[in-house]
């Protein structure tokens, strides 16, 4: 053959494969919930399309069941929920992890929980309990009545020494995963020691059952806000004759509205009714689906696509957490079809870039740093302003009672970072170029941020040494006491709507791998936050976390406020009551139902 | 043999191609500088309009003007004219010191085997066999992290080169073993010879026998296996590149750029289109280039 | 035969064995402590000697690999975790499951991406290889081997990205890759797969052009081809019965290399149309640290190379008598 031809029909065909794609359109597009073109503007438009949750606390009436139905509901009808990972952990006492709490909200209930009121608006009640307790002896005793008719799968009822059992239980020492507040209140810091679990026949003398419907937490020290430690998941009851330790985290016995029927691990779950939960003993749980489909092993896209398709079985299914992942975030915010279906929330935890106090000692560089911060170019790196919002606070406002916005840096005005006041500060330092030892997660995202940041910092003069890190030994190296880098990202969940579950723990004891990455010691501070726990007046406790929020970030200046990303979720055409739980950040089980 | 190479008007073509590649990599700063713009600058975050607020150019396909002729990044904004001009540099230098290593080792090892015989060539033999075995793609993902912290300690900081040293050693581990293989092969047939038979008897010593008499008559095979080697390594690199394991940030790379490109796809095709076509070109290029170096050592072999 | 299959059987089992050692050694270089995975948030120094105690990790290196290798053969008992029933390769910490029951649920998804593009790449290559060597010069020959050229130096990635592109995303012409049983719909489950099928086709049907024509063109200058010829054989018979016999001992060479290595996980196929098999288990595994399943999924891949090479091996022998089994 002639070798020339073959060049030319190689160089052809490459032509051909070129042209085939010239004419890709542009992306003019924006959301279809904030005007286009609007390049500033970029922070506070999505705030418009939610309002952060309201989350006050119930009275005993609100405690009655049944829950308040959402609008159109219908009973009745199978539900498909399709998600990537199955749950690890179905003992209550091991559940901490939001996906894990949400689905224990089928099959497990707790003393306390949320009810939902409205969109957004939510109340604390009494779940079990009558109401959400009492307390006396100034927050340390703690009384609750469990509330007639309620009963476990089998049909017994469930009484005072099934919660009392199901306490004393988290302290043995197969539990590792749950909360660990209450166990603390009720011996001590390091509560494992202090008592070995009930299974060996020593009961725990700090809660006390004086009849079948009576429990008493007695703690050490005051607690004003311990109802809403009672409401979290890892707090669920276990049957006291049905307790089989390792083995039940395998085969829960159900005290909620369903019961597991089938379970193939990391594939399929089937759930049931169960015929002994009575729905005007629960205020919170409307259990509206006769059976619930769980399918596991769904990556996001994937998840997204079959929702956005919509087709056959996929009308009638959502998904508990599978967010629209940043690739498909312009289609599924700019098609008008999917506006009914469509879902948005902020997350709920606290992000933050910290500084290593040991390091970056001068406050005066760390708010120059503040000021300079990419804010919004950080935003752009994760989709836009649809993708993430910029918050200013420590505090998440979706998980704060009481919450009060501050603005310290300009970020509201200059999102893009003031790169004038920076220089202007660091002019007054001793260091004006300083050099900053940033360490990241080596992710796509984080290394395409770190780009951002390091081409951001430099126009004030910041000179950023990227550090990156291993995914898996991400935390653990950033947890060192003694890391050689100057700041790093790092992530913290409230475990209830008050600064008591933030600040004391991002602020609190400085040790190996302890969730205080900032290394911040200040006696003066750990003295205030001791002052607001021990406050009994819940709301003055919550209007002082915000001003300490504010009174830290102005005088101490330990971290940066990182962006707050922001889940697009989408649920089937025929699925109602879908909401995302603004304080999980995921869609709860509780208002679900299938249209006919 | 070069006149026979010259009279192949793709071998020609193909090497014009491939010095075109060389040069472009070489040159790459001077071309930046000509053109005004440089790989690292965030253009799209910087200057307003480029970018639309989930991050993509808001011009048609990816971006493209007179001032940026292959389009921005989505999300970043850089130039991807620029990057893929120095992502050149990346793949080719990585490649290049590779396949070096690849074929010294290869070289050296299929010698041994082929020319000692016994029970060298016998463990040797087994050795190459577990390497071919290997599924070498998810070894190397999966254990990256443990030849970077041969060197470094999990909490420092990874240099670049590091990456890339660890890249080219990776790639190395699993590559020598093909070679060796086919050289040892060679050898096999080669020993028998009489002239190899003539040197011996002579008393040559094994040292002069393996450089005067053996390798000689293995350049072909190594060239011509060199030549193919260079892309396959590219391709590797990419690919490694393409699953998180390849070069870091900043340093521009044609891997990353894909691996980028096969998430943003639905709302800019144009990103993946420029280091694809590119790749396919130079890829190409380089077989096309084996083949002809082949067909001009090797007239006898029909086409 | 009898004999040579032993043997080989044999040298896999200890090439195998080797492969195992390396990588089972090799993780105790990674930076991550199976028993800190395993142990949660809250873990007390007592409780992650228990679970290192469970997971055998407080054995010396060497009675960890014996025990792993004795497990598959009597399987294990993980205290507080679970039972694993050989042949046992490990139990995840990660999914709380012994790894084959997650392996064997996604072979059947790689097993069919690879038989499926085989079948396609496999048909396409030798017939058109089989063409072009006859239609040597032509203007099909040359077709057949540019576009062989160009299949070769395309990338899964690429293509894939683009065929997803246009094919499935612009113009809906083919299906979203999806993976629906066989068992359970098999038109569900061929249009499911079908893009995947080609692109993998479109880049490996190049290889069995190029070998196959490049073989049966040496193969038609063979003397006894010609002998045939000259007895006033049939054109088409000479083709059947001699030449392409010869060519099949080059394209089962290739093939073993290829279902092998498929088999064991095309990582990168997976990744690009978001499909859920061995590959993605085993990148699933590096970034959640799962040891135990990142080590199953090699030796799977491993295996499926050397048991392809034996069946190579044993094949060579069937076809073409005069390889001696030496």
């Amino acid at each position: 053959m002639t070798v020339r031809k073959r060049s030319a029909v190689a160089v052809l065909a490459i032509g051909v494969l070129a042209v085939t794609s010239a004419c890709a359109e542009g992306n003019q597009g924006a959301p279809a919930a904030q005007p286009s073109g609007s390049s500033n503007g970029a922070s506070s438009a999505p705030a418009a399309a939610y309002k952060p949750a309201v989350i006050t606390q119930g009275t005993a009436e609100d405690s009655k069941g049944p829950a308040i139905p959402p609008e159109g509901v219908v009973k009745g009808g199978t539900v498909t929920m399709i998600d990537r990972d199955d749950f690890s952990h179905l003992d209550p006492a091991q559940i901490y992890v939001n996906t894990e709490a949400n689905f224990a909200r089928l099959i497990s209930r707790t003393l306390t929980g949320y009810k939902r009121v409205a969109k957004g608006e939510f109340k604390l009640v009494g779940d079990l309990a009558t109401d959400t307790g009492t307390q006396s002896d100034g927050g340390k005793t703690w009384k609750f009545t469990l509330k007639d008719g309620v009963k476990w799968q089998d049909g017994t009822p469930i009484t005072s020494a099934d919660v009392k059992w199901s306490m004393e239980r988290t302290f043995a020492p197969f539990v590792t995963q749950g909360p660990t507040y209450i166990q603390q209140w009720l011996t001590d810091v390091d509560f494992k020691k202090a008592y070995p679990g009930p299974y060996d026949g020593k009961e725990l003398d700090a809660i006390e059952t004086p009849d079948d419907k009576t429990i008493i937490y007695k703690f050490k020290t005051p607690h004003a806000d311990a109802a809403y430690a009672f409401a979290m998941a890892g707090y669920g009851i276990v049957p006291k004759a049905k307790d089989t330790k390792e083995q039940y985290d395998k085969e829960p016995v159900s005290s909620g509205p369903y019961i597991i029927k089938s379970h193939v691990v990391d594939k399929t779950m089937d759930l049931e009714r169960n015929p002994n939960w009575d729905p005007a003993t629960d205020p919170i749980r409307g259990a509206y689906p006769d059976k619930w489909h769980l399918e596991f092993g769904f990556e996001a896209l994937q998840v997204t696509d079959r929702l956005m398709a919509d087709s056959g079985a996929d009308q009638t299914a959502f998904t508990f957490y599978a967010s629209t992942p940043p690739e498909r975030l312009q289609q599924v915010l700019s098609d008008p079809n999917l506006a009914s279906r469509r879902m948005n929330s902020p997350s709920p935890y606290g992000n933050y870039y910290y500084f290593n106090l040991d390091r970056v000692k001068d406050p005066k560089v760390r708010q120059a740093i503040n000021y300079a911060w990419p804010s919004k170019q950080i935003q752009q790196v994760m989709g836009g302003p649809a993708a993430a919002a910029l918050p200013t606070t420590i505090l998440n406002e979706n998980t704060t009672v009481g919450y009060q916005s501050y603005d310290l840096f300009n970020k509201e005005t200059k999102p893009e970072g003031d790169v004038e006041k920076a220089k202007e500060l660091l002019a007054q330092t001793s260091t004006p170029t300083p050099t900053i030892v940033y360490a990241y997660n080596q992710t796509p995202v984080q290394e395409q941020v770190t780009v951002a940041i390091k081409s951001a910092l430099a126009k004030a003069g910041i000179n950023v040494v990227a550090k990156p890190l291993d995914r898996k030994t991400y935390y653990d190296s950033i947890g060192k006491l003694g890391n050689q880098f100057d700041m790093y990202w790092g992530g913290w969940g409230a475990d209830w709507p008050s600064g008591s579950t933030v600040l004391p723990i991002i602020f609190g004891p400085v040790a190996e791998g302890a969730p205080n990455y900032s290394h911040l010691k200040d006696p003066a501070l750990t003295a205030e936050m001791d002052k607001i726990t021990a406050m009994t007046d819940i709301d003055a406790a919550n209007a002082a976390w915000m001003a300490l929020d504010k009174k830290i970030q102005e005088t101490i200046t330990p971290l940066v406020v990182a962006e707050n990303r922001i889940a697009t979720m989408l649920h089937g055409s025929k699925v109602g009551g879908a909401e995302i739980d603004p304080q999980q950040w995921i869609v709860q089980p509780d208002t679900i139902f299938v249209k006919p | 043999m070069w006149l026979r190479f010259r009279r192949d008007r793709t071998g020609v073509a193909s090497a014009i191609v491939v010095i075109f590649f060389i040069l472009v990599a070489i040159l790459a700063p001077v071309i930046s500088w000509l053109y005004g713009k440089d790989p690292y600058t965030l253009y799209g975050q910087d200057t307003p309009g480029l970018l639309n607020d989930f991050g993509y150019p808001i011009a048609p396909n990816g971006g493209i003007s007179s001032e940026f002729w292959f389009g921005i990044e989505p999300n970043l904004g850089r130039d991807v004219f620029t990057q893929l001009v120095y992502g050149i540099r990346t793949s080719l230098l990585i490649a290049l010191i590779t396949t070096i290593l690849t074929t010294l080792i290869g070289i050296v090892i299929g010698i041994v085997a082929g020319y000692s015989g016994g029970k060298t060539d016998y463990v040797i033999g087994r050795v190459i066999d577990t390497v071919l075995s290997f599924p070498s793609v998810l070894f190397i993902i999966a254990f990256m992290p443990v030849v970077e912290n041969l060197f470094v300690s999990p909490d420092q900081e990874t240099p670049v080169w590091l990456r890339a040293v660890t890249l080219v050693l990776v790639l190395t581990l699993f590559g020598w073993a093909g070679l060796a293989r086919l050289l040892r092969g060679q050898v096999l047939t080669l020993r028998e010879r009489e002239f190899i038979e003539a040197a011996r008897v002579t008393g040559a010593s094994p040292a002069r026998i393996v450089f005067k008499e053996l390798l000689p008559n293995l350049w072909t095979p190594i060239l011509i296996q060199a030549t193919l080697l260079l892309p396959a390594l590219v391709t590797s690199e990419a690919a490694l590149s393409f699953l998180g394991v390849g070069m870091i940030e900043p340093i521009p790379d044609w891997g990353r750029m894909f691996r980028r490109g096969t998430e943003v796809y639905q709302n800019d095709i144009t990103y993946l289109i420029f280091p694809g076509v590119a790749l396919v070109i130079f890829v190409i290029a380089f077989n096309l280039l084996g083949d002809s170096v082949r067909d001009a050592f090797d007239p006898k072999l029909k086409r | 035969m009898f004999r040579f299959i032993t043997r080989r059987t044999l040298g896999a089992v200890v090439t195998l064995l080797i492969i195992a050692a390396c990588t089972f050694f090799l993780f105790f270089a990674v930076p991550a402590d199976p028993a800190r995975l395993a142990c949660g948030k809250v873990c007390p120094p007592e409780l992650l000697e228990q679970a290192r105690h469970n997971l055998g990790l407080d054995q010396p290196l060497f009675v960890q690999f014996l025990t792993w290798v004795a497990g598959i053969f009597v399987g294990r008992d993980y205290e507080g975790l679970g039972n694993c029933a050989a042949p046992c390769l490990g139990f995840s910490f990660v999914n709380k499951a012994p790894v084959l029951d997650t392996i064997l649920d996604r072979m059947p998804l790689t097993v069919s991406l690879t038989i499926g593009a085989a079948i396609v790449f496999l048909l396409f290559g030798v017939a058109t290889g089989i063409v072009a060597a006859l239609r040597q010069g032509k203007a099909l020959d040359k077709i057949a081997s540019v576009s062989s050229l160009i299949g070769a130096s395309l990338q899964i990635y690429f293509v894939g990205t683009l065929a997803l592109y246009f094919l499935v995303y612009h113009n809906h012409i083919l299906r979203q890759p999806s993976y629906v049983p066989i068992t359970e719909n098999p038109l569900d489950w061929a249009m499911g797969l079908m893009l995947p099928w080609v692109v993998l086709a479109i880049i490996f049907t190049a290889n069995y052009t190029r070998m196959t024509r490049s073989t049966m063109v040496e193969q038609l200058s063979e003397d006894y081809v010609r002998t045939a010829r000259a007895k006033g054989m049939q054109n088409r018979s000479v083709v059947m019965r001699f030449a392409l016999r010869g060519t099949l001992i080059t394209i089962v060479t290739i093939l073993g290399v290829d279902l092998g290595t498929l088999i064991g996980g095309a990582i990168i196929t997976e990744q690009t149309f978001g499909l859920q098999g061995i590959g993605q288990l085993s990148i699933r595994a590096v970034w959640s640290s799962d040891l135990p399943m990142l080590m199953a999924t090699v030796m799977v891949a491993a295996g499926a190379i050397v048991v392809f090479n034996i069946i190579v091996d044993v094949l060579y022998a069937v076809i073409d008598p005069r390889v001696r089994l030496s």
